[in-house]
């Protein structure tokens, strides 16, 4: 049974958790070019939820071993004890609309890292989420955003080269309004899929190279824009209207990006990157009712969450794709543990940090925060994890990224954390899981076998090898000629049929030939000397000179004959004793009425002579039947003149005419007066003669 | 699924190392100019155009024709002068008769065209009935800006309402019965040509802003800080590392303004439209407050009773005595008027003594403006058509320069056009209102608008749109691959279609098109396409265009038609003469126009 099948069933039961067994099986990428994480085909997906404003963590993820201080300490906000979900035995729960997530936390698809921040925190909303997307410490200023610096130190010519053939597809979506996240340090690295339906071609002048200024800067961006929009608005709109959702989304701006995210992916786009948002987190005031604190704003945006990220895996589920995507939420900070009067909670530090996905370590990380007995409202969370770890670990583990890469990301190196279970990582790489890897330390693009293990190879258009056919059936004229790009080894060629060998190597200048060969199916097996793993296998065929083919047809109506010819370059027709050659492979021409004699052949006996034998008659046409009044009578040809005469059933001439037939090729034969039965009517010219049945009525 | 190879061969054909030509390109960024010296050079068409740009939300003819003949100083003058602005007017009675609003509101509304900001909505609603009123004030007050910036004058009024929009963000529709957002609109309107200072203290305690930034729900025991973080943060100091406020100043901030509130109620409920923000001395922290040697340790001494509402002004007094605060506006001012990313040299050469001019003057905008407009480097060559033209000045630029509303309503009833001045029988009388035609439009052109990303009243954040901020891509992001669909799209409805106003009796669309003929007569030399081409680049583009280009506009305009036919029609059509070829005349301006909107060269300003 494959996982996805086993998660489906799964999905919203009560299943004991973390009793998966290892689906060696399903670690099916033995696709060696999985290395280049490319949007050419599938791959690991990303999707990043942006929670706006600072998520409540304290009333999102409740350390229940602490409720007693938190709600001394947030009167106003406290949720009821009764009505946190809790987590399997542990002394930790969930808001009480976040029942999906407790679901796929059964599941092991959701892991929680908790206390995530940064020392020194920033409490401004705007600084904070900077920190958060730039990847910056709390005293540094970077201009950038982590994934737009990713994304450029994977793909340095990005955006002039791209789209190409490797990367098709946007390397990154987000739907909504650009963000920082995705600005790099020289471009916008990520498509803005909001309305992916609609496509709009941008005319612009596509080639024009503009002065070197602030202008021409700006000029050159516009139009690498329109073509960029041009390109990527097709294949979103393509996509998008290719996919389709098993599952609804509620209607809510969360519900609807990422429906369009599901959309995508089930429609075949293979970006690997994603990002949707929710706002409203920013909760100084009402947010929990006053007579409920299980609503209200914030248990809105709780809900939302729940509903979309469950609806979104559940597609996933439905179309098999949930193995491939993984879900992260962040937020600039947590909020205050002292509660306002207002209901609301103000800007704080460390909290909590989801992440979905069926390859998961679904461990909870982290220590539950502690809550003094007397909080004083200047008193925040500390961070337990740098926010960059979880990135840094992210990119590591999910997008197979090297460590080198990494620390020019993010700066520095960050100590790892377990995100993705160890058996699906794939440290090196080569789309081969650590689990199964005999090498888990190959270089990066080296090519490697479905142990992991990098094999010696050459590209197949190495050799060049051309059979040649027999001249005739029958004769022993054949030969294989091969020769080799590579000339740096030593070949050795095995032709079993023959049971003989071959070298080339720089005695033959690395060319053979061999000749005198029959007809027949000649496998070459080829070596390359002190590389014991490799072997190349070809198979070649010497055939002798097919068989004329002729496939022949005949049109009555316009009395033509027509062949569609193969075998052989030129044709040679005998039609009823004339002769005409043609190179055409397809031949058309008139036929004579009466009786044509058809010979074709070529210029070599062995390859053998088709015969046809047509006749053409005139076919008579006639209508209506049965007949009222007049009886039409259709006669083709070149006749001019018919006779025609009418019989009743029991074979007495009624009448006999001799009419003349005009250019409209169509006689009239007056019925009206004749009793209804049946008649007979022979109508004869030079070229025909033909007996009509006739119903009268 | 469409073919990738297919799709790349399109887009990627040209064999160029685009990197070293862009590193070229960014090495050799050279201002020439860093002086804010007067400018003494000519002061001519391009050098007009360029003060315009900058200076107006969409510049079109009728603003070049007011700077005839006029020397820079001249030109400063009436640009920097205040534009008169009226008030927001009932123009929404064709969907609420007098009538329909005494039964829903119980009480009389003013009558149609007469203002109405003033009115107050009835106190004995039930409650929560919040959610009963109507969006037509609200369109109201939307059409009656739009409309403002639609028919500016050549005044700098709007473009630097923009400018403080954007430095002081509120969402004033958030509130709801629209008067604190028209108090929010006008404060800063009328605010551009007098002190910042002053402003920063009136927009403290205006309803939008005490609503925006929580000050009106902070507790004395609990203070928020929302406001006092963006206070220094966003709108006087600026953000580390240029300032070093504390966060404990953070704190402090927050405790020397709690206290402040507005009558929610009474602003709604009752007539007048004044503010009506009060200090409720009840919830105010008395103790002192201790600030860090960033504000040289002041201590603003805590009071009680109304004395308390005096630390305001101690708290701005306090934010404008740092330095930081005189060059982060210079700063800002820079950005938004002559170019968003900053060097080193810009700084001390530019911004520091512009700093010093805004000190001088008493914090003020218009003539810390009035040394930067007329500098050497403002006029700088380098300077100019270098910046994204923003979603504002992009769709009023088309607007006013064609006219659209002046235009004539349309209809397609799918076999033909029918215009409003041949068969007025075919559109709704109501249309024909032109109050009422003003309100339709800019309903349809304010979603366009937000539509590019853009929208007054509904700023992303409180720091505003990231394009007038966010290093270092800035006014880049105006543009990106969604945005430019949408601009053309944009440009289509407003030359091509119209702007969409409403279903006719058949239930088909009514648009609102502009008028090609009157737009022709604005021209010197219609009829030949060539010298057509040249005056429409000088005017919409203001730079030379590459030669493939101008053959491209040249086939938009003349389709399959040979030039003498132009110029043949475009003569007849101008002298109101039948011609064969008069009929594809229009729809050829409009593809030739249209052209235009989607050129690179159009987005600059």
């Amino acid at each position: 049974m494959k996982r996805r099948d086993f998660i489906h069933k799964l999905s919203h039961a009560a299943a004991s958790p973390f009793v998966l067994p290892p689906f060696i099986n399903d670690l099916r990428y033995a696709n060696p070019n999985s290395i280049l994480n490319n949007t050419a085909q599938r791959g690991n997906i990303i999707v990043l939820v942006k929670l706006n404003g600072g998520n409540d963590g304290l009333n999102t993820v409740i350390p229940l071993d602490q409720y007693q201080n938190l709600s001394a300490a947030r009167p106003h906000v406290i949720l009821p004890e009764n009505r946190i979900l809790q987590l399997g035995d542990q002394q930790l729960g969930l808001h009480p609309s976040l029942t999906n997530f407790k679901s796929l936390y059964d599941e092991g698809r959701m892991k929680i890292i908790q206390n995530v921040g940064y020392s020194n925190p920033d409490f401004s909303h705007f600084r904070s989420m900077d920190i958060w997307e730039t990847g910056a410490d709390a005293n540094q200023y970077l201009n950038s955003g982590w994934m737009g610096r990713y994304i450029e130190n994977q793909h340095p010519d990005f955006p002039q080269a791209f789209p190409n053939s490797d990367y098709p597809h946007p390397l990154s979506v987000e739907i909504g309004s650009p963000s920082l996240l995705f600005t790099g340090q020289s471009s916008f690295t990520s498509y803005i899929a909001q309305d992916p339906q609609n496509f709009e071609e941008i005319i612009n002048e596509f080639d024009n190279v503009y002065a070197n200024d602030k202008k021409g800067m700006k000029l050159d961006y516009i139009q690498l824009v329109s073509k960029q929009s041009n390109a990527y608005g097709r294949i979103i709109r393509d996509t998008y209207r290719s996919g389709t959702n098993t599952h609804g989304f509620n209607n809510s701006w969360l519900g609807q990006q990422f429906s369009i995210v599901s959309k995508l992916i089930s429609g075949g786009l293979n970006t690997r990157i994603y990002m949707v948002e929710l706002g409203g987190f920013d909760t100084h005031d009402t947010q929990v009712d006053i007579n409920d604190h299980t609503q209200g704003q914030h248990t809105e945006l709780m809900r939302q969450l729940n509903e979309t990220v469950f609806a979104f895996m559940r597609n996933m589920d439905a179309i098999g794709r949930s193995d491939d995507v993984l879900v992260m939420t962040y937020s600039e900070f947590g909020r205050t543990i002292v509660s306002n009067g207002s209901r609301g909670t103000d800007h704080g530090t460390a909290a909590p940090l989801f992440v979905f996905g069926n390859k998961v370590d679904p461990e909870i990380l982290g220590q539950n925060p502690v809550i003094p007995p007397n909080v004083r409202w200047q008193d925040n969370l500390e961070a337990e994890f740098d926010y960059r770890q979880i990135y840094s670990s992210v990119m590591a583990q999910w997008l197979n990224t090297e460590e080198t890469a990494r620390t020019q990301v993010l700066n520095r190196e960050f100590d790892q954390v377990s995100i993705i279970q160890d058996r699906y990582r794939d440290a090196d790489s080569d789309g081969v899981p650590n689990a199964i890897d005999l090498e888990p330390q190959t270089p990066r693009g080296a090519v490697v076998d479905l142990n992991g293990v990098q094999i010696f190879t050459l590209p197949t258009n190495n050799y060049t090898l051309q059979a040649t056919n027999l001249s005739c059936s029958g004769k022993t004229d054949g030969a294989i000629t091969m020769g080799v790009r590579d000339r740096s080894h030593v070949y050795r060629v095995e032709l079993p049929e023959l049971n003989q060998q071959f070298a080339l190597d720089a005695e033959n200048d690395h060319q053979l030939s061999i000749d005198d060969l029959a007809e027949g199916t000649y496998q070459l097996n080829i070596f390359v000397e002190g590389q014991t793993r490799y072997q190349q296998n070809f198979t070649l065929t010497i055939g002798a000179p097919p068989p004329l083919k002729a496939k022949t047809s005949v049109n009555y109506t316009k009395q033509r004959f027509s062949a569609n010819l193969s075998g052989a370059t030129r044709y040679h027709f005998d039609v009823n004793g004339k002769r005409f050659s043609t190179q055409q492979s397809a031949v058309e021409f008139d036929l004579q009425t009466g009786l044509n004699l058809i010979n074709i052949s070529t210029d070599k006996e062995c390859q053998g002579v088709v015969q046809k034998e047509v006749f053409i008659s005139e076919e008579l046409q006639f209508f209506p039947n049965p007949v009222v009044e007049d009886l039409n009578i259709i006669i083709p040809g070149l006749a001019q003149k018919a006779t025609i005469s009418l019989y009743q059933r029991n074979g007495r001439l009624l009448s006999t005419h001799q009419l003349a037939i005009s250019a409209s090729r169509m006689i009239r034969i007056p019925m009206g007066d004749l009793t209804p039965e049946l008649y007979f009517v022979k109508v004869a010219t030079e070229a025909v003669i033909k007996t009509l049945k006739v119903q009268k009525k | 699924m469409t073919n990738p190879p297919d799709l790349v061969n399109d887009f990627y054909e040209q064999d160029i190392d685009f990197k070293v030509l862009l590193e070229a390109k960014k090495s050799s960024r050279k201002i020439t100019n860093y002086s804010l010296a007067s400018y003494t050079g000519t002061f001519d068409k391009d050098e007009k155009r360029h003060l315009l740009n900058r200076t107006l939300v969409g510049n079109a003819k009728r603003h070049m024709d007011d700077l005839n003949n006029q020397s820079l100083d001249q030109a400063l003058d009436l640009l920097l002068t205040p534009e008169p602005l009226g008030e927001p007017i009932n123009n929404y009675y064709y969907r609420m008769n007098a009538q329909q609003y005494q039964e829903r509101y119980g009480i009389a509304d003013v009558a149609p065209g007469a203002p109405f900001i003033h009115r107050p909505y009835n106190r004995n609603l039930p409650p929560g009935s919040e959610e009963q009123f109507g969006s037509e004030r609200y369109d109201a007050i939307v059409s009656w800006y739009h409309n403002a910036i639609y028919n500016q004058q050549t005044s700098i009024n709007w473009k630097l309402f923009l400018f403080l929009h954007n430095l002081l963000p509120t969402r004033g529709f958030d509130f709801f019965g629209h008067k604190a957002a028209y108090n929010y609109t006008r404060l800063l309107y009328d605010s551009c040509f007098g002190s910042y200072k002053q402003l920063m203290y009136d927009i403290t305690i205006d309803s939008a802003m005490l609503n925006y930034l929580n000050l009106a729900l902070s507790q004395k025991d609990t203070p928020d800080e929302n406001y006092a973080r963006e206070v220094q943060e966003l709108f006087t100091v600026g953000k580390r590392p240029f300032s070093q406020f504390s966060e404990d100043d953070v704190r402090e901030i927050a405790r020397a303004l709690v206290g402040w509130n507005h009558d929610y109620q009474g602003l709604v409920f009752d007539e007048g439209h004044e503010e009506n923000s009060h200090f409720q001395d009840w919830n105010h922290d008395t103790g002192d407050k201790y600030f860090s040697s960033f504000y040289n340790n002041t201590v603003i001494r805590g009071r009680s009773g109304q004395e308390g509402a005096e630390e305001l002004a101690e708290v701005i007094d306090m934010l404008f005595e740092t330095e930081e605060s005189c060059i982060y506006i210079a700063r800002r001012l820079y950005q938004f008027f002559v170019y968003p990313n900053l060097t080193d040299q810009i700084e001390s050469e530019i911004i520091r003594p512009l700093a010093d001019v805004f000190r001088n003057s008493n914090f003020s905008l218009i003539e810390t403006l009035r040394v930067l407009l007329k500098s050497e480097h403002f006029f700088d060559v380098g300077n100019r058509n270098t910046m994204i033209l923003p979603p504002y000045e992009y769709v009023f630029k088309l607007m006013k320069e064609v006219q659209v509303l002046e235009g004539d309503l349309v209809h397609w009833d799918g076999n033909q056009l029918h215009d409003e001045l041949s068969e007025p029988e075919y559109f709704p009388e109501l249309l024909k209102d032109p109050l009422v035609a003003r309100s339709k439009a800019f309903q349809n052109i304010r979603w366009q608008i937000s539509q590019l990303g853009m929208q007054i009243n509904e700023p992303p954040s409180v720091s505003g749109w990231p394009a007038y901020y966010q290093e270092p891509v800035y006014d880049l992001f105006w543009i990106n691959s969604t945005t430019i669909k949408r601009r053309k799209s944009c440009a289509e409805n407003i030359l091509r279609w119209g702007i969409w106003m409403d279903y006719d009796i058949n239930n088909s669309s009514v648009n609102l098109k502009f008028n090609s003929i009157n737009f022709l007569r604005e021209f010197e030399h219609p009829q030949n396409i060539d010298q057509f081409i040249e005056e429409l680049n000088e005017r919409f583009l203001g730079m030379d265009i590459p030669q493939i280009t101008k053959d491209r506009i040249k086939r938009a305009f003349l389709g399959d038609v040979i030039p003498e036919h132009w110029e043949d029609a475009i003569q007849h059509i101008l002298s109101n003469e039948d011609n064969p070829y008069t009929g594809g005349i229009q729809y050829r301006i409009e593809n030739g126009l249209y052209l235009y909107a989607m050129l690179g060269e159009f987005h600059l300003h």
